[in-house]
């Protein structure tokens, strides 16, 4: 069970809505994922085009809980007022927060972050702030009211997988009580199972399953990949041995001659 | 009277509430965020707040996102 804020869900991983060839398409991967939240973004809307009409209609049919973004935001300013019109608009205090410092990389300025989510949690939203994977901003961000940080794997859209599972191992240790989520840079399932086999709460992505070939088949298996790597956590794997250890047993070892010790 | 709206400049006449800017805009039954000079305009605000010389309006919708 998976605990935001004040609701529970039963699944871990949260979708984007973005790049899908088509919106019917959409909706069979938020079926398929099993996601039961997913991120959208405002944009300005011309009364000419239906484009987002037709996408939002699409989208209430899904009956799945929001999760806006202030994406595209490169100020503390934009990132707050883009939020309260979010929550004005979608009637939710959830805001997934991203303050971009860098186009290109599309690297999150953790500066403008921390002060944009000291703002909006005294202004009663449940922030979840989209940051680099550093404890120290991990901290100032716990510290101005944060419950969940969502660290990146890598780059937005660049499907490399977790770039630094050591950053985001030294996270999980140092926050136990606070609520993990990797956003950005997951490419492929495996990428998705390693994050939770690393103890994280859940996992966001979009372009994985938008940008594969057959985005319902990769969302299936986004969904058991993430299943997979929780349920790994939870089991605790095995400790790494330096050495070969044999799992089968010596004892009664055919053709094992006693004196000699050796396999003859 | 003088405004911009997303970004374009345009007029439209003087003591216009923002419901009914939108409904001369073309937006009526849409479902959009206003924000007026970068602040939020709660939408239960629509129909008292006036559009004044030199507003700079967004008009924003729900749209695809990461």
């Amino acid at each position: 069970m998976l605990r935001l804020g004040d609701q529970t869900f039963n699944n871990r991983l949260i979708i984007g809505t973005a790049r899908y060839p088509s919106p019917e398409c959409l909706l069979e991967c938020i079926q398929e994922s099993h996601s039961e939240i997913v991120t959208v973004s405002l944009r300005r809307e011309d009364p000419k085009a239906n484009g987002s009409h037709r996408f939002w209609d699409y989208l209430k049919e899904a009956q799945v809980k929001i999760l806006p973004n202030t994406a595209g935001c490169l100020s503390v300013k934009e990132a707050v007022t883009t939020a309260h019109l979010a929550r004005d608009l979608f009637e939710t205090d959830w805001i997934k927060l991203e303050v971009i410092g860098d186009n290109y990389s599309l690297q999150p300025d953790p500066f403008g972050t921390v002060e944009a989510a000291k703002i909006l949690i005294k202004d009663g939203f449940e922030v979840f702030p989209y940051t680099i994977d550093d404890l120290v901003v991990a901290e100032k961000l716990v510290d101005v009211g944060c419950n969940i940080l969502m660290p990146w794997g890598s780059p937005i859209g660049s499907g490399r997988g977790l770039q630094n599972p050591h950053a985001l191992k030294s996270l999980r240790k140092k926050f136990p009580q606070t609520t993990l989520i990797v956003d950005a840079g997951i490419g492929i399932p495996s990428h998705a199972a390693q994050a939770m086999e690393l103890g994280y709460d859940a996992v966001l992505l979009n372009t994985a399953i938008a940008q594969s070939m057959k985005p319902p088949v990769m969302a299936k298996a986004f969904h058991n990949a993430v299943m997979a790597g929780r349920w790994a956590y939870e089991a605790v794997g095995m400790p790494v041995q330096e050495e070969a250890v044999p799992s089968t047993p010596w004892v009664g070892t055919p053709f094992w001659h006693h004196q000699s010790g050796e396999l003859s | 009277m003088n405004i911009i709206l997303n970004g374009q400049p345009g007029t439209i006449p003087a003591g216009m509430t923002v419901t009914a800017a939108l409904d001369s805009w073309g937006y009526q039954d849409h479902f959009v965020a206003v924000a007026i000079n970068r602040t939020c305009v709660p939408r239960s605000d629509f129909d008292q707040r006036k559009i004044l010389e030199g507003d700079d309006i967004e008009i924003l919708a729900p749209m695809a996102g990461g």
